[in-house]
């Protein structure tokens, strides 16, 4: 096996610029260490041998929820919350200033219909466009979560103490 | 130059035993010629947010400083003249639905000026807006988006050092909301105006230069950006 397989098997898995894979391959491999130049010109090879292109045309499925915030959402304690409160606070925030800069990259595009705009100009637009739609559905369920899990400790606070049943179990 | 500031502010009512906080600890900072937009859904707490701002509601607790001025002392007779620098863009019609967009846009000079100059600012202010050709139009002519630069032209008409405008966008279309925030931009930028506004969408942000949200009382803020706006990209590790 060599970096270019290597590389290739991460860019499949998730899609990431030359410096990411560098230490995603860090990560997965102890003790290796790969170095960015040979990690460069395995992509560049890559996309000569034609396999980027391949992945590129290969059918995409429908990824599950698999963001480290939702999932500790879901299996939190009651004792979590304040902390996952603060957190939403952060991620709240990151998706603000995030938003602040497709903004700023928002202006540069004017007139994507003329005809004289190159593809990857408007491709660029569409993936700020859907980036942005994906930050808007993101703020409004973390500001709804952050609500709820404020209720959530009101609610122990009135009755300390109380045994909590799940949804589906019948009340004692 | 800052222009107003919120500094821990809050703000609650009372429905029935329950204690509502409306505004939570906010802080925040406008400066002149800036556009700031705050989104928040129904019921947020938006409104009220720009009720403290413009001081028709007083803070609960905190401060607002209006070009460094505590604004809840603004009944008193020497602040008095600061809510004549506050234009706001609401949902309000005009008092009388014979009255042309001219003499409604003109209104807020009256008594101010003479007949003459007021028509001549309101002829303006119009212009601005991109609404010059419904000064002879009545209010039951206009479409929503027109009727909304027309309120624009009502708010900006006595050049007020800020303007707060109350979920501008809701009920237009997209391209007419793409332009009122564009116009609103605009007037931040050539006119040297603070403007605050709120926006029930998240996108509506995008043209704004500074973004917030509200949500159950408090606002969020985006983290503090790199020096000149450069995006920070992590360290690069240490070779081995």
């Amino acid at each position: 096996m060599s970096v270019k397989h290597a590389v290739l098997g991460l860019v499949i898995e998730r899609p990431g610029y030359g410096y990411e894979l560098v230490q995603r391959l860090g990560q997965r491999i102890e003790g290796w260490r790969p170095s960015e130049t040979a990690v460069y010109p395995a992509l560049r090879s890559l996309r000569t041998d034609g396999m980027l292109r391949a992945w590129v045309r290969a059918p995409t499925d429908l990824a599950p929820q698999r963001d480290p915030f939702w999932l500790k959402v879901a299996f939190a304690s009651d004792a979590d919350l304040p902390w996952l409160i603060e957190l939403a606070r952060e991620l709240e925030a990151a998706c603000l200033e995030r938003l602040a800069e497709l903004g700023d990259a928002a202006g540069t595009v004017d007139d994507l219909g003329g005809e004289d705009v190159a593809w990857r100009e408007i491709g660029q637009a569409w993936l700020r466009r859907t980036e942005g739609a994906q930050l808007a559905v993101r703020i409004e369920a973390v500001q709804e979560i952050r609500a709820a899990m404020k209720r959530a400790i009101q609610r122990h606070e009135r009755q300390p103490g109380a045994v909590l049943r799940r949804p589906h179990e019948p009340a004692p | 130059m800052t222009l107003l500031a919120f500094e821990h502010v809050r703000k609650s009512y009372w429905r029935g035993r329950h204690e509502v906080v409306v505004l939570d600890d906010v802080s925040f900072e406008l400066d002149s010629a800036e556009l700031a937009a705050v989104f928040g859904r129904r019921a947020s707490g938006k409104t009220t947010l720009l009720r403290v701002a413009a001081g028709i509601e007083a803070p609960d607790g905190g401060r607002v400083l209006f070009d460094g001025q505590d604004a809840r002392s603004r009944r008193t007779p020497r602040l008095a003249g600061i809510h004549e620098r506050i234009g706001w863009v609401g949902r309000h019609r005009p008092f009388s639905s014979g009255l042309r967009m001219l003499h409604h846009v003109a209104l807020p000079l009256l008594g101010r000026v003479d007949a003459r100059e007021a028509e001549r600012r309101a002829t303006r202010a119009l212009k601005q807006v991109g609404a010059g050709d419904f000064a002879n139009a009545r209010w039951h002519e206009l479409s929503d988006a027109e009727r909304m630069l027309v309120t624009i032209a009502h708010a900006i008409v006595r050049d007020p050092a800020l303007l707060l405008a109350d979920d501008p966008t809701s009920g237009l279309g997209l391209e007419e909301r793409e332009t009122v925030l564009a116009l609103l931009r605009s007037i931040a930028e050539e006119r040297g105006m603070a403007v605050l506004t709120t926006v029930p969408e998240v996108p509506d942000m995008l043209r704004s230069h500074r973004v917030m949200s509200l949500g159950d009382g408090e606002l969020i803020q985006p983290a503090p950006r790199a020096p000149g706006g450069v995006i920070a990209f992590p360290p690069r590790r240490e070779r081995a």
